[in-house]
This record gives structure tokens, sequence and C-alpha cells, in this order.
């Protein structure tokens, strides 16, 4: 133990304080595109996706400001759907995330509908000309160096991946090329992973993007299994800048890691609510929470070169700090 | 003119000539004919009258050769070498008869005459006959023991292939047998041995001994289809050939099939005194524990033959096992006087006592073997084969590796070495009794059971027979049936389920058969009787008496455990087409359909429940232990019941249809159905008039009981489920009366009825893991959580690997205060790999917690929180954990 107490506390003294800022500043925005039905069984769950996930932006803390919702018809969700989704709107979207949100934060885009072209003219059908996959990169270029995801669970969405991986980017399409051309189901699964409970498979009460693909993955394989169909889908996840996107994320090939960390929530809620004291204690206790969640993940990554009882040790005094302060967070978020 | 009549005589004369020849050639060709219609149809005795009639009192050679080949044919040996002598004083520079006169003395074990015989031949001829006599002379100089000599001529033989030209039929005939006798040199010499009668085929189609050296091939390299379309094409032109039925039947053995002994029995049928064909038998007959008919199959051999190795072991191997050892000394001497470097002699004892599962013996057997002759790749698969077995592994394998290095061939050392591969990644689990190695994606799951089932089930068997085997008893289940079969090899009519080799038990794994129908803690109880019955008599129990007890054991260890007579066996009992006691060992080897070796099982457990219930417990152990002390079945009999043979057998019938009457009433009820009447079991009014005719027939209640309740009329479907299940309480069949009954009660809310009728039918049929889920469910619904756990426990021992199951045992044995049960059931969850794992460990710390084992659940959670370190729950109970150590935490 003694030997390995200089590292712990290397690791401790390192975080800088502006680690701190950071953790506290991040903001997540949102912005859904809705594209074209063609016909009322589509128009409906287009929107309905695209309603139920920004249901569940809202629950998980994102404000509604930090939400944009472009459909085929706003006529279709008064108030829900803030305007059209032609080209102009989507382009004039992208450039107001640029300019009102800071470098830290985060953007998730998620695009639905039916998908068409390939290699770097895929596109989703939107009213109006639709933009093509290298277009939306040169728009996610814009956003650098914020941490931007983009999911495309439109029909024929795979070859978006290799046009838009890069760094600091996280793509997910629902099929694995722009040959699956079937209307895809992995949209439906993938939204309802943030709105239920079920894909929560770490229990820290907030899914992760990684998360919900896993669960949206699963749950489309389970529906094509239980009505004995051939899978006409097979969606992927990209995230480390190699362009090919894997269909199981995991540790054999390390893609996943920055998904398994992208979140709809802050770290610190937008709102604490209770006296400034509590509130105060809180914020503080939150950013502790986060910046020991980062200690966890950044040993899970070293533990392959660590002696395996020096890791368990450093890994427990973390994980007992980590549980005493979400045991105080939970107490006062109780008091209140 | 007279100039005319001298030019014409000569012409008349030689016309009249040629057309007496022509005239003779057509008699002969005609002849020739219907001889080959004769032998195609198998008529040997009508072909031996023709053939003798066309040679009148002469001996012509062509005739004397084709007389005796068909005398030799059908074993009339004498007669065939009279005529052959007789025709070598008409004929003595014929070379072929000389052949056939060195064959018929090789045939009847007149070795040092054949053998100066072929000299002879080789001297007189060329050609075919010569070659074939060389090659005769190298066999029988293998055959007593001069192995350089004949790898010389061998050798030779191949110089001659090499350097000719081209050959007769005959001449490859003879070159691919001396390759084959090359192979243990270079097994890869079997393809060119195969070429070679290729070759002989291609120049003479028809050349019988080209066909059946294939098929023999074939058969040496496991390629048993192949093999038996190499013998049918001899027997489609001759369809009784003995040399080829008797290919089939060895054919038959490779693939472990039960026909074997039939086909013996047709080729001994034409040929009576055909050695191979008396050894076939006698080995199986040995094998089945009929030792009378084995020796009078052997008596016979040797008389023909004295000579014959094997005759000589399989008759050796039947004095070792009923230790008339003198004896056994005796014939190993006479063999080894015959040829001294004789190592299949001792591979013949080994195969044959390992089939009596002597296999500690057969590992010495086959060692001397290799003692002899450090190239008899059998002998060492043999040895390897049986250590492991005797729990050897290492040397098992070491042994085997060095077979299959000579004999890459033998798909037996192959399949093997492979299984043992798969088993280097097995997972042990091991007590100071019982040590348990499942595979891995079996793993804890099983392995926990099965050392809890293996423990009881030693304590309890040795408690009860006073003997206590070495410890710790391998136990080896297999995910795979497949590969249970590889570890089984060689050793016919064996359970399919699971089998002990001593102290070594293998078995399926449940994963191998699924939910249904498949009791693994009973199979497991059922190897570990054997273990000990085994153990106690040195093997020498009889094979009846292990299974029938073995079984028995089973219904003593746990209800609705062990199979139980139904009524296909009643009806088969009934009709006599099962063996009576005294002879139930034979239908374990040669089943006569394809039932009777489970019926075989039944029977014996029957017989041992008669035995303790008349007599009591220390008459079935009085029993194993006079086996032990090597006394025959009379013996035991006389000692242990004061009973003959006979006596034996008719008074357990009299019990059985005493015990199991209103069985029988049913079972006479299908027969009679069976023999009289086409039934009609989709119409209800049939099966009403039928059960009116015939009250006994349960059958016909039960059919008519579900067509009512799929009409939905309950009550009456209750009233024939009753009084099927008063006449035939103990029907084993998974859909009877009581499971009926009890689904029955259930949809009319009557828990407590169904519940009483569910009991009842797992107290039969164990096995019904749904109905054991179903009990648990109705005891849970009535507050009975005890009960219920223990349905939940019997369903596991029936299919161990739906998650489901332990999570809600282990949620009862929380309510229950059970910590150990809880723990041990969310251990096993944790080892079935659960979608969420996270979550299995927070529940298996929780149980540590509870049991007061801090510091694995402490470990515990920690992991739980490694995959998910914001999960509440497991915070907090970390914390709990760490306040509970009395420790401040790290």
């Amino acid at each position: 133990m003694r030997r390995y107490i200089p590292i712990l506390t290397a690791l401790l003294i390192a975080t800088p304080q502006c680690l701190e800022a950071l953790l506290e500043a991040q903001e997540t925005r949102l912005l859904i595109v809705s594209g074209l039905g063609g016909d009322p069984q589509y128009e409906e769950q287009f929107v309905g996706w695209g309603l139920e996930m920004a249901d569940a932006a809202e629950a998980a803390g994102i404000p509604p400001e930090n939400i944009l919702f472009l459909a085929e018809d706003p006529e279709a969700a008064p108030g829900e759907i803030d305007a059209r989704s032609t080209r102009e709107e989507i382009e004039r979207a992208v450039q107001e995330l640029r300019e009102s949100t800071a470098p830290e934060d985060r953007v998730l885009i998620l695009l639905i509908g039916h998908g068409s072209g390939s290699g770097s003219d895929s596109r989703v059908s939107i009213p109006g000309p639709s933009l093509r996959a290298s277009e939306y990169a040169f728009l996610l270029e814009q956003l650098s160096p914020r941490l931007v995801a983009l999911v495309n669970v439109a029909s024929g969405s795979g070859d978006f991946i290799p046009v838009l991986a890069g760094d600091g980017r996280i793509v997910v399409t629902a099929t694995r090329s722009s040959r699956q051309r079937n209307a895809a189901i992995f949209g439906g699964y993938f939204v309802g992973a943030f709105a239920g409970d079920g894909a929560d498979l770490d229990r820290d009460e907030r899914i992760s993007l990684l998360e919900a693909f896993e669960y949206a993955r699963l749950e489309t394989d389970r529906y094509y299994n239980d009505r004995g169909l051939i899978p006409s889908e097979t969606a992927l996840l990209e995230d480390r800048m190699e362009g090919s996107g894997s269909e199981e994320p995991g540790e054999e090939d390390e893609v996943g890691l920055l998904a398994a960390r992208f979140f709809l929530e802050s770290v610190v809620p937008t709102v604490i609510t209770g006296d400034d004291e509590t509130a105060e204690r809180l914020r503080q206790l939150y950013v502790e929470q986060a910046r020991l969640e980062e200690e966890v993940t950044l040993m899970g990554q070293r533990e392959g070169t660590m002696d395996p009882e020096a890791y368990r040790a450093t890994l427990e005094v973390v994980l007992v700090e980590l549980a005493r302060t979400g045991s105080e967070i939970r107490a006062l978020e109780e008091g209140r | 003119m007279t100039p005319v009549r001298g030019y014409r005589l000569p012409t008349l004369l030689l016309v009249v000539f040629l057309v007496g020849c022509m005239g003779s050639d057509g008699a002969r060709a005609q002849g020739r004919a219907e001889l080959d219609s004769l032998l195609q149809e198998g008529e040997y005795d009508q072909a031996i009258e023709v053939l003798q009639d066309q040679m009148g009192g002469s001996h012509p050679p062509d005739l004397v050769s084709q007389l005796a080949e068909v005398l030799m044919d059908v074993g009339r040996l004498d007669e065939a070498e009279t005529l052959l002598q007789e025709g070598i004083g008409e004929n003595p520079s014929n070379a072929y008869l000389g052949l056939l006169v060195g064959r018929v003395l090789r045939d009847t074990g007149r070795l040092q005459e054949a053998l100066a015989t072929f000299t002879e031949v080789e001297e007189l001829g060329t050609g075919g006959d010569a070659l074939m006599a060389r090659l005769h002379r190298g066999e029988l100089l293998l055959r007593t023991g001069e192995q350089e000599a004949a790898l010389a001529i061998f050798d030779r033989l191949i110089d001659i292939y090499n350097s000719s030209a081209s050959l007769s039929s005959r001449e490859f005939l003879a070159v691919a047998r001396a390759v084959r006798h090359l192979e243990f040199t270079n097994s890869a010499l079997l393809q060119d041995a195969l070429r070679a009668y290729d070759k002989a085929l291609a120049v003479n189609p028809n050349n019988l001994e080209a066909h059946l050296g294939v098929g023999m091939l074939f058969v040496r390299t496991y390629q048993t289809s192949d093999a038996r379309d190499a013998f049918r094409e001899v027997l489609n032109r001759r369809s009784k050939d003995p040399r080829a039925l008797l290919g089939i039947a060895l054919a038959a053995q490779v693939e472990g099939s039960n026909q074997a002994g039939d086909l013996a029995d047709q080729a001994l049928e034409v040929n009576p005194n055909l050695v191979p064909a008396l050894v076939l038998r006698a080995r199986l007959r040995l094998a089945g524990e009929d030792l009378e008919g084995a020796e009078e199959d052997l008596s016979t051999a040797l008389e023909v033959d004295p000579t014959s190795s094997e005759a000589l072991g399989v008759l050796a191997a039947a004095r070792y096992l009923v230790d008339r050892t003198d004896e056994f000394e005796e014939l190993t001497a006479r063999a080894l006087e015959i040829n001294p470097r004789d190592s299949s002699y001792f591979l013949t004892v080994a195969d044959l006592v390992s089939t009596r599962r002597f296999y500690a013996q057969a590992v010495e057997f086959s060692d001397r073997g290799i003692t002899l002759d450090s190239l008899a790749w059998a002998a060492y698969g043999a040895k390897g084969l049986n250590q492991l077995r005797t729990g050897e592994i290492a040397e098992g394998r070491r042994n085997l590796e060095i077979a299959f290095a000579g004999d890459p061939y033998n798909l037996w050392f192959k399949n093997t070495l492979d299984l043992l591969d798969t088993m280097d990644e097995f997972e042990e689990q091991e007590s100071e009794l019982i040590s348990v190695l499942v595979d891995p994606e079996d793993g804890e799951a099983l392995a926990t059971y099965m050392l809890e089932i293996g423990e009881r089930a030693y304590e309890s068997l040795s408690a009860r027979y006073g003997y206590r085997p070495v410890t710790p008893v391998r136990v080896e289940a297999f995910r795979r049936s497949a590969d249970f079969s590889v570890r089984t090899v060689g050793l016919a009519g064996l359970g399919a389920l699971g089998v002990a080799f001593g102290t070594v038990v293998a078995m399926d794994s449940p994963a191998a058969r699924g939910p249904e129908g498949y009791h693994w803690a009973s199979t497991l109880w059922h190897e570990m009787a054997h273990v000990v019955h085994l153990g106690m008599t040195d093997h020498r129990v009889p094979r009846w008496l292990s299974e029938g007890l073995a079984v028995h054991e089973e219904r003593l260890a746990g209800p609705g455990w062990g199979s139980r007579p139904g009524l296909p066996f009643f009806a088969a009992y009934h009709e006599d087409r099962l063996r009576p006691p005294s002879e139930l060992s034979q239908s374990f080897v040669r089943p006569r359909f394809p039932e009777e070796v489970g019926f075989a099982y039944t029977l014996g457990s029957l017989v041992s429940e008669w035995i303790e219930s008349e007599w009591g417990f220390d008459a079935l152990k009085g029993m194993l232990e006079g086996y032990g002390e090597g006394l025959s079945h009379e013996g035991v009999l006389e000692r242990e019941l004061g009973l003959d043979l006979k006596v034996f057998d008719r008074q357990f019938d009299q019990w059985l249809r005493q015990r199991y009457r209103g069985a029988f009433a049913a079972a006479e009820a299908v027969i009679e159905l069976r023999e009289t009447e086409r039934e009609d079991r989709s119409d209800p009014t049939w099966l009403e008039e039928r059960i009116t005719r015939s009250p006994q027939d349960v059958e016909s209640r039960l059919a008519l009981a579900r067509i009512l309740l799929e009409e939905e009329k309950l009550d009456e479907a209750e009233v024939q489920l009753v009084e099927a299940r008063d006449i035939f309480p103990e029907n084993p069949n998974p859909q009877g009366p009581n499971r009926l009954l009890a689904n029955i009660r259930q949809e009319q809310g009557n828990v407590v009825g169904a519940t009483e009728a569910l009991e009842a039918h797992l107290a039969i049929v164990a096995e019904d893991y749904r109905g054991n889920l179903q009990l648990a469910d109705l005891r849970e619904e009535q507050g009975e959580l005890l009960a219920a756990t223990l349905a939940l426990e019997r369903a596991i021992q029936v299919y161990p690997f739906e998650i489901p199951l332990h999570e809600r045992l282990a949620d009862l044995y929380r309510e229950l205060n059970d910590t150990n049960g809880e723990v041990r059931e969310r251990r096993v969850v944790l080892a079935l790999k659960p979608v969420d794992r996270t979550g299995a460990l927070y529940e298996l710390s929780e149980a540590l917690h509870l049991a007061d084992e801090l510091e694995e659940a402490r470990q515990t959670v920690l992991s739980a929180l490694e995959l998910a370190p914001r999960f509440p729950e497991a915070q907090e109970l970390l914390l709990r954990i760490i306040s509970d150590s009395g420790a401040s935490g790290p």
C-alpha cells in the first residue's frame, strides 16, 4: 500500500482546478432532426421518436431552451417542434450552437427518417434538398473542439460513419451500410433507452450513449429473433476515429470509451434546490463525485499495467470515497 | 478318290476333333454358368455336387481347385485337403493346387507344414501363384514371430511391384496384402495398399479376394460405410459368402452396433468352422457373461486351428475372468510358443477384460503386449484408453499420443486425444471425497450441486454397503453427448447417460439433454452406486445386478428417482420378449429389439427390489460379496437365496405379477387391443365403448380424459384420471393421471388438491422440471416457503441452468433466513453469467453480508462498484460492511 500512495496522491494533486471548472461548466445541447415520413405511419413514428427524445432530455435536466426539434411539419406537435427540418434550418441550428456554446460543451444531434444514397452522398430525406453526409461532416467541423455525438437512426445510415468519424466525435448509425435499406427500428429503442430505466446497466441513474446503444442493439436483435425474422439492420458505434464502427463495442476493440462518458445530464445539475449552504455543499459533492468517477475510469484503463493487488487496493480507496460522497449526496437530496 | 480320301481323312478327323473340343468346352461353359449361379445364390451344397459330378472319377486341376475352394468356403477343410492331395498326386507340378493345400494346412494350424508347402510352390512356378505363395510364407513367418524375415519378404514384393511393367490381378493382390502387413512401420502405406487393391480390381473386377481385402482395410481405418460397400461387392456375386458376412459383422462391431452377433451367426451358418467368426461370436458372448456359449465357440475354433492367436486370447481372457489363472498361464505359454512376439494375444486379453470392467488388468495386459513388440500401436492405445478409465490421465494421454503417432487412422485415439484437449479447459471443484470436472460453460452452476449430490451419495452408499471407495472419486460431466460417447468408446452396451469405470465416472451434463426427461442427480447417484459395487466386488459384479442394483439405489435415494416400469415394459414382459433374470446380462450386449436394454435396467432393478424385500438387504450385500469372491451365478444364488436358476426366475415372476397386478392388467388391455382391434383414440365414443369392455385399459382412459379436457369437461375427465391412477398408481407416464389431475385442480382453483396430485406425480416422475416449478408456485401460493424451496431444489436436480430459478430460490432463502442457501444460490446466479452482472454481484454481496462473511462481502460489492461506480445501493452496502467490520475503510 505504501508503495502506491504516491501514485494516488499524484492523481489527486494533479487534478487541476480547471478540471473542476470544466466539470461544472459542461452543458449538453440537443438537436433533433426528423425528416420526411412518406406516409402517415412513418410521419407519426418519426415525430413520436423526436418528442420522446426531447422529453427524456428534459427529464435528464437539459433546459428546454437547449433542445431544438426540427421536423417535417411543425403543426404535427405545435409548441414542441421548433421549425421545419429544412437544410437552411439545420445549418442555422448548427451555427447557433457554435455561437452559443462553449468549447467544453457537448452536442447531441439525432437524425430520424428514411435514408438514401451511399458513401459521402448518404442522406436523410428532409423537406427540400437534403444534406449529404459530407455536408454534415462540414457542419460538425464547425463545432470542433466540442464533443459531438451524431446519431443517425435512419435506414441505410451506415455510410455516415466513415465520412463523419473524427476526433472528439461519436457517430452512431442504425445500419452498417447504405445497403440495409429497410425501415429501421433501432431508433425507437434508442430513444426508449433514455426514456426508461432498462438501459441503466451501471446503475448510476443516468444513461450514457454507450448504454443507449447497447440497449437498442439488444432489443433490436430480440425483435427479429422473437418473430423468427432475419435481421435487416445492424447498428454501429464509432468513437475511435477509425471510421469503421463496431457492432459490439467493448473492451476488446476499445470502442465505446468516449460514448460511455457521454451523458445528457450535466455533472452538476443546472438547478440545485435547497438553502445556500446545502446547495453549495451539493455542488461541491457533485463535482467531487464526477472527479472520483473519472478516477475510476482512468484506473480501469491502467488496470493491465498495474500489479493486481495494488490495483484492487487503490481502486478500493477511490470507490469507498465515491460511496461516501454518493451517500452524502443522497442524504442531502432526501433531506431537502 | 483315294487321294481325296487320303487328304480328306485328316481334315475330317481334324473337324471331328475340333467339334469334339468345342462340344466339351460348351458343356464346360454351361457348367460354369450353372456353378456361378449356384454360388451366387449361396447354394454351396448343390455347387459341390455339380462339381463332383463334373469331375467324375478324375482330377482335372481346374475342377479340383474349384471344388476345393468351395469346400474351403463352407469349412469342409478335411475333404478339401483330401481332394487337393489327390489332385496334386495327378498334377504334381500344379502350383495353384499346392497353394490351396498350403492354405488348408495354415487354416488348420499346421504352420510348419504350410510353410514348407508354400516354399515348394514358390519354387515351382512363376506369376501369381508363386507370388502368392511367397506372400503366404511371409505371413506365416510373421505369425510365428520371425518378423525380420517376414518384413524382408514383404519388402521384396514391393520391389516387384515397383519394377514390373504389368502385373496380374493376383499379383497386385499379393502386393496389396504385403503392404498391409508393413503398415505398422509406416501408416501411410495403407494408402499404397488400397492402391494396389484397386489395381487388382481394375485388372479383374471379379477378384473376390481383392474386394475382401479392401473391405478389411476400410474396417481397419474405421471407414465402415466404405467397408460395407466392398463386402457387398462380394455378396453381389456370392450372396452368402461367409467371409463377406464376417466382414460386415466386423464393421458392425467397430460401430458398436448390436447386429455384429447376428451377422456372425449368418456367416457361421454357411461355414461353421470359420475361425474369425467363431472368435467374434465368442467375444460377444463373453462380454454378455455367457461363458458357456463363448467356450463352445472357442472349442470349435481351436479344434479347427489350434494355433489361432485370437482364439487362444479370448479363451485365456475367459479363464482369467473366473480366476482360473493356471489355465490362463497355460494358454499364454501356448500362444507364446507359437509366436514369442505375439503382442496381439495380450491385446485380445486386454480388450476382453476391459469389456468386463477390469480396466487396471487391461492396462497390465496391454503393457505386456508392448513389451513384446514396441511397435504395437494398438496395445499403446488400449493401455492409454484404460488408463483414462483408472484415473491415470496423464499417463493415458501419453500412451494415446504414442498410439496415434503410429496409427493416425484410429478414430478412437484421435477423438479421445481431442477430448482430452477439450478437458484441459474443464473447471474442477474438489472435496475430500469427490472431484468434479465440468465444462467451463457449465462451471460452478453445475459443479456446486454435483459436488453436493456426489458427497451425499458417497456417504450414504458407503454406510449402507460398508465399503468406502478410494477417494477422491472423479466425476466428469460432458456438455456434448458426442464427448461422452468418445469417453466410453469401445465399450458396447453401456448406459447412454453415464458410466462408472471404477472410481472414475463420466456422464452427460444436463446441458447435453435440456430440461426435459434427464435427471442428472439420480444419474450421478446411479453411477456412485456402481463405484461402490465395482469396488467391493473387485469389478466382478455381473452386469444385470450391477445395473439393476444401481437403479434400485436411485429409487431409494429420492422420490421419483430411477426409471420405473411403464406399460411398454409390462407388455413386453407379458409377451415373453424379455430375458429372464438368470440370462439378463445378455440383454445389455445382444439386445434383440431396441428397447430391450432399457427394459433390462428396469427388470434388474425389480429383481433387486424383490431380493431386498424378501430376503433383506444382507442378502443383496451377500450376493455382491459372493461375486467378489469369484462364485458363479448358481453359487451365489444358492448361497444367499437358497435357489437354483430356474426357481429364481420362477419366483421372481410370481412376485412381479402380484406386485404389479394392476399394471399387468393394463398391459394386457394394450396387447389385446393391438392384436384384435383397430384403435381410434381420437373418437370419444369409441374410447367410451372400449373402456366399458375393458375397464383396465389405462391408455384409453387417459386418451378420453385428454379429449374431455380439451372440451373443458373437467369433472368427467377427473373421473377417468382417478380410475386410471387407481389401476396403475406408479404409472411413470410424464403426462400421466396425477399430472393431468393436478392441472385440472389448479384450473378449478383447488390449490390443495392440485398440490397433492402434483406431489404424487413428482414422487414417480422426478425429472418433470416444469412440474417441480409448478409445485413451487403452488407451495408459495399457500405460504409454504420451505416446501417451495424443496420443489425448486428438486428442479435444480433436473436442470440447473436457468437464472430465474436460482434468483427465486435465493429470495426464498432470504425470507427463510437461510443464509447459506442464499449465498449458494447467489453464487450460482453469478456463475451463470447474467446480463446484469452488476446486480448479481450486489445481491451476492448482500447475502454474504447477512451470512456475516464480511471480507468476501466487501470484495464482492467492490467488484459490483468497479462495474457501476455510482450504483447507489451498492455504495450504501459497502459503507455498511465497512462499518460492521469495525473498520474505517482503507
